[in-house]
């Protein structure tokens, strides 16, 4: 018994020094964004030679959406003689290619239709067989529902005029925000991440993430990198490392905002949440060792940023295990004396360390501009709570950890309305 | 000669501010941020540490006031033993924390079976819960594992049970006193760094202390008498999910609300609900119509374009009027 006390005690001290660092890496970027100089590289820029450019929308079954996502992208002030627009379906069974062969029909100069029946499923291999048929010098990546504004293009493009640049990642605003609890929680997940967390690393010179999404890559850099993992989980997460390993920067354009459409129901969130963690924990598998022993060529925060960035979906299980011990201390009545040492240690850590995420929340949310969205904090404790079961769930599964294993479509809900009128809501 | 460093001046920056006819230009939210000056380090600093020694001066009374209601309390919820204090040391500060002396029971074979009653239901509930109530299903199955895993340890364990009543009680308060102390930090730290005013940060500390004074007496009252009511079973859950969790949500919320208060200050100026400008004119009477004369002043067209424009609007008004009358 007194080895299994001895043990909790450890493990238990271990779970809370790793969750006071993430709570430290809270404030310190909630703190720089609030005071620090912000990096927003060439954003400005509306006249320039622009590079040739192609714009990939990988699409599965997205009948419901693609349509606002095409007329957005032809829309956009990028030159069209540089431009590309190449929407990929993949197996579709609704009627996503129908729609696409008919913009094509219709803008056979600008839009060019990519459609698969064989070869790997998913969204890596689509995008790894569409960037060997096109030569663009910059490839961005929409999913199928984000809605880009006009200036978008140029404001992510940019940033690559730096030749040291091999990624950008723009914002993601939710669209859909007033229609569940969840979505408004969710929109205040998203302005912290991307207000705050994004930002800070950016201006920190860290690492950024590429999200796979209203982001793009230089195809030099991706060439170099050995192109788009097909047998990655989280094709995004996985490119971020490789780039930055290889020694090329990330960006992260904040003023580059694009709407898209977060899961309304919390079945839908939880089987998005769960994929992002097993890609997440799958990078963590096959690039920690890397990452920590090229610690010599980066700046020693920035090898800490990322250690950290890639254990993000593994605290969850930390927290666990935390509780875990914490119980079995509890009830085996450690600690045996309330010292001065312990209260104190004890108070301010689950106050000041267990308050550090909604503090970052609610700066990115006032920045933002929406005020009274704050007053929904409290609840974010209920995201929280369904996050830690979901990511926990996944942290353990074969997934995260395993190799091999067969690569699928899996993607998020959509439920906007249709044009016919119909509501959406089926899975894709 | 004048350093460069790359960073514009103060004026530059204000400068770039500057809109037509003076107005300010809000800056894009992805641009705006809070500057350092004396008055943000006197909010950080000085005002947290006037709070924290305000309430270690009126520690004391309060303490004595918890006292006092725990002894109001005592009889009408039916619980025994008498309310002492014992002094709770800090290097050179000491403070009388009220101690209950009431003692519960270990539990017993009817509570042991309510508990599991309580837990399977919590925790089957938990599980048919779906859509919009499913993080309520998940927050069941969670409460349900935590008192599962207490049936379970009075199940197999054998008395006395690590803590007693007045141990649990004394410790929930000395939480207390510490977060009262602290608790001005806390705000400074994350609430007074934003750009309110004055009058909206000492608000803010004082509704947290206020707040937070008569709260935990009344936790530590509710505690001890479902433990003294329930047997031991029922401190683990108390204390992991009632707690200083509880005492933390308290704060959130209150943070959450005075988050969303109008500062009038920097952030405010990428608010997507501006407030409402004063009114020129009375709402009472119609607004006057411009005059070429005043539109000249205040646009850059000619007078010939906006007497046309008023001219135009004469003959639209009139058509209008004439297809009213002949419907």
């Amino acid at each position: 018994m007194s080895t299994a006390i001895a043990l909790a005690n450890i493990g238990m001290w271990v779970c809370v020094t790793v969750l006071a660092i993430y709570a430290v890496r809270h404030y310190f970027f909630t703190l720089n964004r609030l005071f620090g100089r912000h990096r927003q590289p060439f954003v400005d820029v509306v006249r320039a030679d622009w590079p040739s450019l192609v714009v990939f929308v990988p699409a599965h079954n997205e009948s419901q959406v693609i349509r606002d996502s095409l007329d957005a992208l032809l829309t956009c002030d990028y030159p069209e003689e540089q431009l590309t627009i190449v929407p990929i379906d993949d197996r579709s069974k609704d009627d996503t290619r129908e729609i696409l062969l008919e913009y094509a029909a219709n803008y056979p100069d600008r839009i060019k239709p990519l459609l698969r029946d064989d070869g790997i499923p998913g969204k890596a291999a689509a995008l790894a067989e569409a960037m060997e048929r096109y030569t663009g010098e910059i490839f961005l990546v929409f999913d199928a529902d984000y809605i880009p504004g006009v200036r978008l293009l140029k404001q992510l493009v940019a940033p690559f005029f730096d030749p040291e640049v091999g990624a950008v990642m723009g914002r993601v605003v939710p669209l859909n925000v007033g229609l569940s609890l969840l979505t408004r929680l969710l929109d205040l997940e998203r302005a912290g991440g991307y207000q705050v967390d994004q930002q800070a690393r950016m201006n920190l010179r860290l690492v950024p993430q590429y999200g796979g999404t209203v982001g793009g890559v230089r195809r030099v850099a991706l060439e170099h990198v050995g192109g788009w993992k097909i047998d990655s989980l989280a094709e995004d997460t996985d490119l971020t490392v490789r780039l930055a390993l290889a020694g090329w920067d990330v960006v992260y354009q904040n003023r580059s905002e694009c709407y898209e459409e977060v899961p309304e129901t919390w079945e839908a969130r939880i089987r998005q949440i769960q994929r992002w963690a097993k890609g997440h924990n799958q990078a963590l598998r096959r690039y920690l060792s890397a990452w920590v022993l090229n610690r010599s060529h980066m700046p020693f925060a920035k090898v800490l940023d990322g250690v950290l960035l890639l254990g993000v979906f593994a605290v969850p299980l930390v927290l666990v295990v935390g509780w875990a011990c914490t119980m079995l201390l509890f009830f085996a009545g450690y600690p045996p004396a309330w010292g001065v040492f312990t209260v104190l240690a004890i108070s301010t850590f689950n106050t000041v360390g267990n308050f550090a995420a909604f503090f970052q929340v609610a700066a990115a949310s006032r920045i933002d501009g929406s005020r009274e969205r704050i007053r929904m904090l409290p609840f974010l404790f209920l995201g929280f709570l369904v996050s830690t079961f979901a990511v926990g769930r996944a942290a353990v599964s074969r997934a995260s950890w395993i190799r091999g294993g067969p690569v699928v479509w899996q993607k998020t809900e959509r439920f906007r309305t249709t044009r016919t009128g119909s509501t959406g809501g089926g899975k894709s | 000669m004048a350093r460069v460093t790359g960073r514009p001046s103060r004026r530059v920056s204000q400068a770039r501010e500057v809109g037509f006819r003076g107005g300010r230009i809000a800056p894009h939210r992805a641009m705006i941020g809070i500057e350092v000056s004396w008055t943000l380090l006197i909010d950080l600093l000085v005002l947290p540490s006037i709070f924290a020694i305000t309430m270690l001066l009126l520690l004391e009374p309060i303490t004595a006031g918890w006292r006092l209601f725990f002894e109001a309390l005592r009889t009408p919820l039916g619980l025994p033993g008498v309310v002492s204090t014992r002094v709770f040391e800090a290097g050179p500060f000491g403070v009388a924390i009220p101690y209950y002396t009431a003692a519960s029971y270990w539990p017993e074979t009817r509570d042991l079976a309510t508990g599991w009653f309580l837990a399977i239901v919590a925790f089957t509930v938990g599980l048919f819960l779906r859509g919009r109530l499913l993080p309520l299903g998940y927050l069941l199955r969670a409460l349900g594992i935590v008192q599962a895993v207490a049936q379970l340890w009075f199940t197999l364990a054998s008395p006395p049970f690590a803590y007693d009543l007045p141990a649990y009680m004394n410790g929930l308060l000395v939480y207390g006193v510490v977060i009262l102390v602290l608790s001005p930090f806390l705000v400074a730290f994350t609430f007074n760094i934003f750009d309110f005013r004055l009058s909206q940060k000492l608000l803010m500390g004082l509704l947290l202390q206020a707040h937070l004074s008569v709260l935990i007496p009344l936790l530590a009252v509710l505690h001890a008498w479902i433990i003294y009511r329930a047997s031991l079973l029922a401190m683990p859950m108390l204390f992991f999910a009632f707690g200083v969790l509880f005492v933390l949500f308290v704060y959130v919320a209150l943070y959450g609300w005075g988050m969303s208060w109008r500062s009038g200050g920097v952030l405010d100026a990428t608010d997507r609900r501006p407030p409402t400008p004063e009114p020129r004119y009375p709402l009472n009477r119609p607004r006057p119509t411009p005059t070429p004369g005043s539109v000249r002043a205040i646009t850059p067209i000619g007078t010939g374009v906006v007497r046309a424009l008023n001219a135009g609007g004469q003959l639209m008004r009139r058509l209008a009027w004439r297809d009213w009358g002949r419907s």
